[in-house]
């Protein structure tokens, strides 16, 4: 049985920002890229990372992007931060995953395909809010939450699973009252991230008339790229597609049109 | 993706987007053969929690659906749907529909699988656009032993909607023509034959369902032979045998629909030589008292082979660690460990507690018993429940909570090298109904505690 206790032990359990990336960031805050290429070169695991995920297909590059300036370059400010937040969610990455059948490299190819994706649907819902386009970053978090809190019970949860159509996200709010989400908007405080994100990834598994029309549709988008990434066949054969519980979009317009778009 | 097995059917619950990309991984080859080797009666996808599909995605579906279906006759197609998602898939199929729909998971449940008791004494409502699909639609449910009301037109279904405890208006039958289809009524087992009955009944009925059902404790199976053509001497013997070897558990199997024309007058006394009680119909057979007495009593345990042995005690901590990890981890509850006895179940639980019994069988057989009381079930099936308040909802989730300790279980002795499989789990709804079930049957009990009211463990054979 999972419990209030054992989400906050997780949650203290979490290191804090590594000095690499708070620099990286702050140099990326000021605009400037070069300072921020010349502190990631000092660290290899970072430059490591940042060549692997910059170099997957889903970003599009030709030719083999290697040095730290052409990668914070190719990227720009808003780009360039999303991805050393990443970095830092794939430190929490356990070594080998035990509740789902997923790995580190996968887990970085999602991460890619969700920056890479939100971009996309930013730019078509003409949104240029920098915070929004960050907080696409914290939800990977909640694949890591819930492969750690889950461990425990996870035969028990299997079997449990194989008789009944639940998500592990009903049976976290059920055991404990919270969602993935809530705890990805509680770890994303930890992280400095604005109020404004922590809300709507706080309200992100349905829909909330107290929010702005706005926030809704972006909600609404957020909602319909994790369904679709979850949808896809490494997520099914992983077991993750099992994980959340999000509500579906009423209005069949939005579905449509959102799939013409991650058709492009 | 993993079917969810409920009552005979194997539902599929795919989240999301089905496409092209994805189709393949809904219903994997694995989960094909998986499907081939169980034999399910029907094949569903709910598209519950689907947002969008386009017909790349469904014919990739019904294209490995079809695989099981033409090798085991299983029943496929789509449940859980809005009427938008109902018409797209009729436009996107029409003319070439082999595949049936249904409004919900609970109507299918309602045309296919053994399981109908929560339908009993239920209102239905059908109507279909479609003349034809509403009279199968009904004709189907009349053979299941309902009483549909058949709506007229669109105004009348619209008037009548409200008065009904269920309706059924955008679903579309396939091909439900399987022999033979299973249903329980009144704790009586109906097998429903079609056509002409030779020696591929054999290959077609499902023996380790049958011999289940006689382990946890039906006594009464009809053979219904209302819409057979004929019956020849290799499908009077495959009754016969059944009837023979139902005997030993003290079984009783009954045929009805038979006429001359069906079936020789020596193949009717070899029938009734093998112990077949005939009946003129199935209504004839529903009308017979002391037979339906008998089927009541059946909600006993199998009484074959009574008591306890030492190979099975020889597991009891293997059983009782799984049973307890199991209420634990899902109940949050810790659980007090009192005595370990040899005897007959005895309990101190008040009158309205719950039981449920779980049979296994495999290289080695027996069969668990779980008692509680109400509270408590509710605290422990808290996950499972949707209503916690309706009691027929607690039962059922009180069987699907001990369904999941008998697959621990099952999961704990394969790791020992001890194969068995697990029976649907028998729910009893009061402690007289448990204790009637295990008079004069010696068996392990551990005698618990969970938040300071008893609930009881018992292992017999």
């Amino acid at each position: 049985m999972l419990s209030e206790e054992m989400i906050q032990e997780y949650i203290k359990s979490i290191p804090p920002i590594p000095e690499v990336v708070k620099e990286c960031i702050d140099a990326i805050n000021e605009g400037d890229l070069v300072k921020a290429a010349l502190i990631a070169s000092e660290d290899r695991a970072l430059m490591t990372f940042l060549h692997n995920i910059v170099n997957k297909p889903i970003f599009g590059f030709r030719t083999d992007v290697k040095d730290a300036k052409q990668i914070f370059g190719v990227l720009g400010l808003s780009k360039a931060k999303q991805i050393i937040f990443s970095y830092y969610v794939l430190l929490l990455v356990p070594k080998s995953w035990e509740v789902f059948d997923f790995n580190s490299l996968q887990f970085q190819d999602f991460q890619a395909r969700l920056i890479q994706h939100w971009e996309k649907i930013l730019n078509f819902l003409k949104i240029e809010d920098r915070e929004l386009a960050n907080s696409i970053t914290i939800i990977p978090a909640s694949l890591i939450v819930c492969e750690m809190l889950f461990r425990p019970i996870n035969e028990t949860v299997r079997l449990l699973l194989e008789r009944k159509n639940m998500s592990y996200e009903a049976i976290l709010e059920k055991m404990t009252g919270k969602t993935l989400f809530q705890i990805a908007s509680l770890i994303a405080k930890d992280w400095g991230f604005s109020q404004k994100v922590r809300t709507l990834i706080d309200k992100l598994s349905k829909d909330d008339a107290t929010l702005l029309q706005d926030e809704r549709m972006v909600l609404e988008y957020m909602r319909l790229l994790l369904i679709f990434e979850m949808s896809r066949p490494v997520m099914m054969q992983s077991g993750l597609s099992q994980m959340f519980e999000l509500e579906l979009p009423e209005d069949e317009n939005i579905t449509e049109r959102f799939y013409s778009l991650m058709s492009e | 993706m993993k079917p969810i097995l409920k009552q005979k059917i194997a539902f599929f619950y795919p989240t999301g987007f089905i496409d092209g990309e994805n189709a393949i991984d809904i219903v994997s080859p694995l989960d094909v053969d998986y499907l081939k080797s169980i034999k399910p009666e029907g094949i569903f996808i709910s598209l519950k929690k689907v947002v969008f599909f386009n017909k790349r995605g469904i014919s990739l579906i019904i294209e490995s659906l079809n695989s099981v279906r033409d090798k085991n006759g299983a029943i496929i197609g789509f449940c859980d749907y809005d009427i938008k998602k109902y018409k797209m898939i009729v436009e996107m199929f029409k003319g070439d529909m082999f595949f049936s729909l249904f409004d919900s998971a609970d109507i299918v449940s309602l045309y296919i699988g053994d399981d109908i008791s929560t339908f009993k004494e239920k209102k239905i409502l059908v109507y279909n656009d479609k003349h034809e699909q509403k009279n199968q639609l009904a004709l189907e449910l009349y053979e299941r032993g309902f009483a549909p009301i058949i709506a007229k037109n669109r105004a009348d279904f619209l008037a009548k909607r409200k008065d009904v405890d269920l309706f059924i208006e955008n679903s579309y039958l396939g091909n439900l023509d399987k022999t033979p289809t299973v249903f329980i009524k009144d704790n009586v087992i109906v097998y429903t034959l079609k056509n002409f009955v030779d020696s591929d009944i054999s290959k077609k009925f499902d023996l380790t369902y049958h011999n289940n059902t006689l382990r946890v404790g039906f006594k009464v199976f009809l053979f219904d032979a209302t819409e057979v053509s004929s019956i020849n001497v290799h499908g009077v013997n495959f009754i016969a045998k059944l009837s023979i070897a139902g005997a030993e558990y003290g079984a009783t199997i009954a045929m009805c629909g038979l006429n001359a024309r069906k079936i020789t007058e020596k193949l009717t006394h070899d029938l009734e030589d093998a112990g077949v009680a005939i009946y003129p119909g199935l209504k004839d057979l529903f009308d017979d008292e002391e037979l339906l007495s008998e089927a009541q009593n059946s909600t006993s345990v199998a009484k074959k082979g009574k008591g306890i042995n030492k190979q099975l005690i020889s597991y009891l901590p293997v059983v009782a660690e799984a049973a307890l990890k199991t209420i634990e981890n899902l109940s949050g509850q810790k659980i007090k460990r009192n005595a370990l006895k040899l005897q007959e179940l005895i309990s101190s639980n008040t009158e309205s507690a719950f039981g449920v019994s779980i049979g296994f069988y495999g290289d080695i057989e027996g069969v668990l018993i779980l008692i509680m009381e109400q509270d408590i079930a509710k605290k422990t099936c808290k996950i499972l429940l949707e209503d916690e308040n309706k009691e027929d909802d607690l039962l059922d989730a009180l069987g699907e909570f001990v369904h999941i300790i008998g697959g621990k279980i099952s999961q704990m002795l394969h790791k020992k090298g001890v194969k068995i499989d697990i029976t649907m789990p028998r729910t009893f709804g009061s402690l007289k109904e448990v204790m009637s079930a295990q008079t004069k049957t010696k068996g392990a009990q551990i005698d618990m505690e969970l938040e300071g009211k008893p609930l009881i463990l018992f292992l017999t054979k």
